[in-house]
């Protein structure tokens, strides 16, 4: 093992022991709110939770040495934090509101086996552009699952979901990964074409609509069945990265104009088109109005968060039961009031840490897709943070996606899992390849040295 | 390569401000505003939205369901409808429910309702009248049809006075409770019987769901909610066949003694009134209530829904009898002869008799110091010892033990006053402490009591002095002396288990909601708490076996005084005392406390019938039919034994 290997190994075991830490004692401190002793299923709990960490540790070790330290510590301590608040729910669980903390730790174990999986198989990422068109067939069609009859299933008013068997799925959430591969590839492949412009449309300079077809097309068509679907949060998400991507591969700051207009403008369209679009809106600019009727949401979330304060009520001892579906869209609220401004603080800068290290990663990428896939791959997990967050807390109108590893949901957990298994990758590759360039570089100061 | 660099550098910015802008806004949520929120709370305030509990059930012995709660169609309305809907509403359904709009109105602005639930305004709905409101939903905004727990007394008027029953709690109950939140006004409480004894265990603890309200009443939020515990359930000590059993007979009793002619009356059409009578059954082996009546009794279902104005009055009225008296703890009678147990445990103990002490009964007696006033008996027996003057009830055996101590008391002997002191300890002139919430104390008249209401109102009572007749006529449980019936059926307990005083039980056990009686194992997991048996002392009783010889021959000697009343009854299954009280200005109060087997009583069968003429002419029958339920014989029909003609 290469010393940058074994330091960034070794590093990511500490950062993992934190992690660890921080769960089995929030897992003791919840226990405590209801009876004082340490739960009896402690031990159980902490072999579990080491168990885990030490199993996507090893993969790591074993197939990307040198990927990045900070990414799986991170994930892990969002993980925990968001397990023990999901546990915390439980304790007020209702027939409407059923535990889902048993259910959530078979996702957290499915999940890892995932991200070790992906790390078996994908090898090397450039690959995966070479199969870009698939995946975007794949992603496509992913996304229309739902719409199938008799597949897909309707909750909360979304049709996101399929069911199969007892199990249902959001294969929206994979749909994500999938077509970033392909924006991806595309984009390094057409970038030149995108960037340079060769029709002039008064004074801008458009590129050819047969370079940038094939790219809006699939976008349109994603954000359309979102639309049919109902998934604000997801069309939002998808609109970002997409115009993020686009800016990043061909610096063009028209694009992110251009982008920031469109998003405009399919914002007033769907304001004008969709009842509940509206209802959005105005409970976002005022959800006093109807506190008991649309703004019972938002307003149970902004008390959760005030009467949490800066320490919060401890944990177990508010009433986070009280926001509808807490456990999934609505759980930073549940840890704004349990674990106040410090933990709300705490959540956020463990994804600023995440977005930010996967921006790193993207930077520091020594392959055009490498770079562009990674800036993609970031992108979605900071826009996702940044609106469920913001949406809860009322900076922007509320629109439903999970909270990267800390909501409960299965497929949201895999699809994570999955993209921090790509970074980790990315990080890899790009590692071997600047210790052969600096390699490179020093026997060329050798051969320098000896001619001279 | 640098270009990209700087492209993602810039995304990175971005990102950087937009996290920025979530941790200043998480800033401004939770530290900045707190105070502001706090004020917004201040502002509202907060209201507790109840959750009634669903009441325990009543359960008898065998676990047998006596009360229970029945599910009942209910129509509520919200009251946060507007004025015109509200009328609209109304209207429509006082043509559909078939009630006036006023009625449904006055219920609707009740002010004892919360004005955040919605409010019940018609009860026990058919199916077809619900379905009618459910169907046609959007003619009735703010209608809910929705099933409650109602109190359900499986049996009817079965067991009325052990039950109770429940009503709303009036000021005076509410400002008696410790926790202030218990109860709220319009609450359900128990009024009466095990209902009122054991309220706090059948009650269970209502939901409370607190909520903030904005100045206008809208609810704002929830604050936090306790669930609702359901109440406990309580096993009595009753049993079902034996309580039909002792109120059939009670009243097959009353009946019979109504068409028969009042035997102490010179006037031949003059029929016993029998109005009213209690029967109880003890078991002596831990002073359990096996089954307790009272006549005439209701049914306890009519308060369900709250009472009607008339039958209220009704039920007040006292030519009818107060039917809600539970004439079996608070009812206070002449025990007359049944008292003469008291009376030959106090001679024996004193020393005046012992069992072989024989007298002649001439039916009369005079206290030495007064021979012209003589005191008279009932019939003249001839030479009777203690067993045979309890059997024949001979008045002058007892006249001579009450003078004999009236004697010693003005001498200063400490014996003198073995008849007051007994009558104390066997438990006379006290509460004895049965569940039940309107037992009387009785009295127990002696020289101190007499002194008293003398110095209270001397015009009415105008000699202070204990005279030889109070002690005499107290002999045989005439004069002043005054018993419930629950406490003479103590007292011959007391003899039966042969000293040991326990306070009547009548329930064994509580346990948590929902228990399956017939399932040992559910029952033990879900046992609250046991109610043991309650020993209140000892009594010394010497010569129990000459009482009991002579109870026996109450109903077996052929001059026994209840021997027709047995006839036909298997030997030595049955032992007893009759009475015969006289009242001022009222026909004869009947009593007959029985026992049985005779020689080791299990049970004690008491039962007293006021107007009811001789104890061996009216109760005594129905005594016997009790006991024959008790040892498993065919239930004979209760018929009245009337004394032969002239006698």
């Amino acid at each position: 093992m290469s010393p940058l290997a074994r330091f960034r190994r070794t590093r990511e075991l500490s950062l993992g022991a934190l992690a660890v830490l921080v769960a089995a004692g929030g897992y003791v401190l919840l226990a405590l709110s209801d009876a004082p002793s340490v739960p009896p299923r402690f031990w159980g709990f902490l072999a579990a939770i080491i168990g885990l960490f030490a199993s996507a540790h090893v993969a790591v070790r074993r197939f990307a040495p040198k990927a990045d330290a900070t990414l799986l510590p991170i994930a892990a301590m969002l993980l925990g934090i968001g397990f023990i608040t999901i546990s915390r729910l439980d304790l007020d669980a209702t027939k409407a509101e059923p535990a889902v903390g048993p259910a959530q730790s078979v996702w957290i174990a499915v999940g890892i086996a995932m991200f070790v999986l992906t790390l078996f198989v994908v090898r090397n990422v450039r690959t995966l552009a070479r199969y870009r068109y698939t995946f975007l067939l794949l992603g496509v069609g992913a996304l229309m699952l739902p719409l199938i009859p008799g597949l897909g299933a309707e909750i909360n008013g979304a049709r996101l979901w399929i069911r199969l068997g007892g199990l249902t799925f959001q294969p929206g959430e994979l749909a994500k990964v999938l077509l970033v591969i392909f924006f991806a590839a595309y984009l390094v492949e057409k970038r030149e074409l995108l960037s340079s412009g060769s029709r002039r449309l008064g004074r801008l300079y458009l590129p050819d609509p047969k370079h940038l077809g094939p790219l809006l097309l699939p976008w349109g068509v994603s954000i359309l069945i979102m639309v049919q679907q109902k998934d604000l949060g997801s069309s939002l998400l998808f609109f970002a990265v997409f115009v993020a991507m686009l800016y990043i591969a061909t610096l063009r700051s028209a694009y992110l104009l251009a982008g920031g207009a469109l998003f405009v403008g399919a914002v007033a369209i769907a304001y004008q088109a969709f009842g509940h679009v509206q209802q959005r809106v105005s409970v976002w600019i005022n959800p006093w109005a109807d506190a008991r009727g649309d703004g019972y949401q938002l307003t149970q979330s902004l008390f959760a968060f005030g009467s949490g304060g800066f320490a919060g009520r401890g944990i177990g001892l508010g009433n986070p039961d009280i926001i509808p579906v807490h456990s999934t869209d609505f759980i930073f609220a549940a840890i704004g009031e349990e674990l106040g401004l410090l933990g709300t603080v705490a959540v956020l800068g463990c994804f600023l840490l995440l977005v930010g290290s996967a921006y790193r990663i993207a930077i520091q990428a020594t392959r055009p897709f490498s770079q562009l896939f990674a800036a993609g791959l970031a992108t979605i997990l900071g826009i996702q943070a940044f609106v469920i967050v913001g949406g809860v807390t009322r900076v922007i109108p509320l629109t439903g996606v999970t909270l990267p590893f800390v909501s409960y949901g299965g497929s949201s957990l895999i699809a994570n899992f999955i993209i921090l298994a790509l970074l980790l990758r990315i990080s890899h590759e790009s590692a071997v390849d600047a210790e052969a360039e600096a390699e490179g570089l020093a026997r060329l100061a050798e051969i320098e040295s000896a001619h001279a | 390569m640098s270009t990209p660099r700087i492209r993602a550098s810039v995304i990175s910015v971005i990102a950087l401000a937009l996290f920025g802008a979530l941790f200043a806004r998480l800033w401004y949520l939770q530290v900045a505003t707190t105070s502001e929120f706090e004020a917004a709370a201040a502002r509202n305030s907060v209201q507790e939205i109840i959750d009634p509990a669903p009441r325990g059930r009543i359960l008898d012995v065998k676990g047998r369901v006596l009360v229970d709660n029945r599910m009942a169609n209910v129509l509520t309305v919200d009251r946060t409808i507007t004025d015109r809907q509200q009328r609209e509403v109304l209207r429509k359904l006082s043509v559909r429910l078939d009630r006036s709009p006023k009625q449904l109105k006055a219920r609707l602005d009740d002010p004892r309702n919360s004005p955040y639930t919605p409010v019940r305004i018609a009860d026990n709905l058919t199916y077809e009248q619900l379905q009618y409101v459910a169907e046609h939903r959007t003619e009735f905004p703010g209608v809910r049809a929705a099933t409650v727990p109602v109190r359900q007394y499986v049996n009817g008027s079965t067991a009325f006075h052990v039950l109770g029953y429940l009503g709303e709690i009036n000021e005076a109950e509410l400002k008696a409770q410790v926790d202030p939140h218990a109860y709220q006004l319009g609450d359900k409480i128990g009024k009466s019987g095990v209902e009122l004894t054991y309220e706090s265990d059948l009650r269970g603890r209502p939901g409370v769901t607190r909520v903030e309200v904005d100045a206008t009443g809208r609810v704002v939020r929830r604050l936090d909610k306790r669930p609702a515990r359901a109440g406990h359930d309580v096993r009595l000590t009753v049993d079902l066949d034996v309580q039909q059993v002792t109120e059939a007979a009670l009243k097959q009793g009353l009946d019979a003694a109504r068409k028969v002619k009042d035997p102490a009356s010179k006037d031949k059409f003059r029929l016993l009134n029998a109005p009213a009578g209690a029967a109880i059954v003890l078991d002596t082996t831990d002073g359990s209530v096996v089954s307790l009546a009272s006549e005439p009794d209701f049914n306890a279902n009519e308060f369900v829904n709250g009472i009607r104005q008339s039958t209220w009055e009704w039920l007040g009225d006292p030519r009818n009898n107060l039917p809600l008296v539970d004439r079996a703890v608070s009812g206070m009678y002449a025990p007359a002869s049944t008292f003469k147990l008291v009376t030959a445990i106090a001679g024996l103990r004193a020393g005046v008799v012992d069992p072989t002490t024989t007298i002649v009964d001439n039916a009369r007696y005079a206290y030495p110091t007064d021979p012209d006033h003589p005191f008279k008996g009932e019939g003249a027996n001839g030479k009777v010892d203690l067993p045979r003057a309890l059997a024949v009830s001979s008045d002058v055996y007892f006249y001579r033990i009450g003078g004999e101590l009236f004697a010693r008391q003005k001498r200063g002997d400490p014996t003198g006053t073995a008849l007051q002191d007994t009558a104390r300890e066997l438990g006379f002139g006290a509460a004895t402490g049965i569940a039940l919430p309107t037992e009387s104390v009785g009295r127990v008249p002696d020289a101190a009591w007499k002194q008293a209401i003398h110095d209270k109102n001397p015009a009415a009572f105008p000699y202070p002095e204990w005279l030889p007749g109070d002690n005499i006529l107290s002999s045989i449980g005439q004069g002043d002396m005054l018993v419930t019936p629950v406490q003479m059926a103590s007292a011959y307990m007391t003899l039966a288990d042969g000293g040991t005083r326990y306070s009547p039980r009548l329930a064994d056990a509580v346990f948590r909601a929902g228990v399956d009686a017939g399932n040992a194992k559910d029952l033990a997991a879900k046992k609250v708490r046991d109610l043991a048996p309650i020993k209140l002392g000892t009594v010394d009783i010497p010569q129990r076996d000459a009482l009991m010889a002579g109870f026996t021959g109450v109903v077996e000697n052929p001059k026994g005084t209840a021997t027709a009343a047995f006839a036909g009854f298997p030997p030595g299954l049955a032992a007893g005392k009759t009475g015969t009280a006289q009242v001022q200005g009222k026909q004869n109060t009947s009593w007959f406390v029985g026992m049985t087997p005779a020689a080791q009583p299990r049970y004690i069968v008491l039962v007293v019938v006021e107007e009811g003429g001789y104890g061996a002419q009216t109760a005594a029958p129905i005594s016997r039919a009790i006991m024959e339920q008790l040892n498993g014989l065919p239930v004979g029909a209760v018929t009245n034994v009337s004394p032969p003609a002239g006698n």
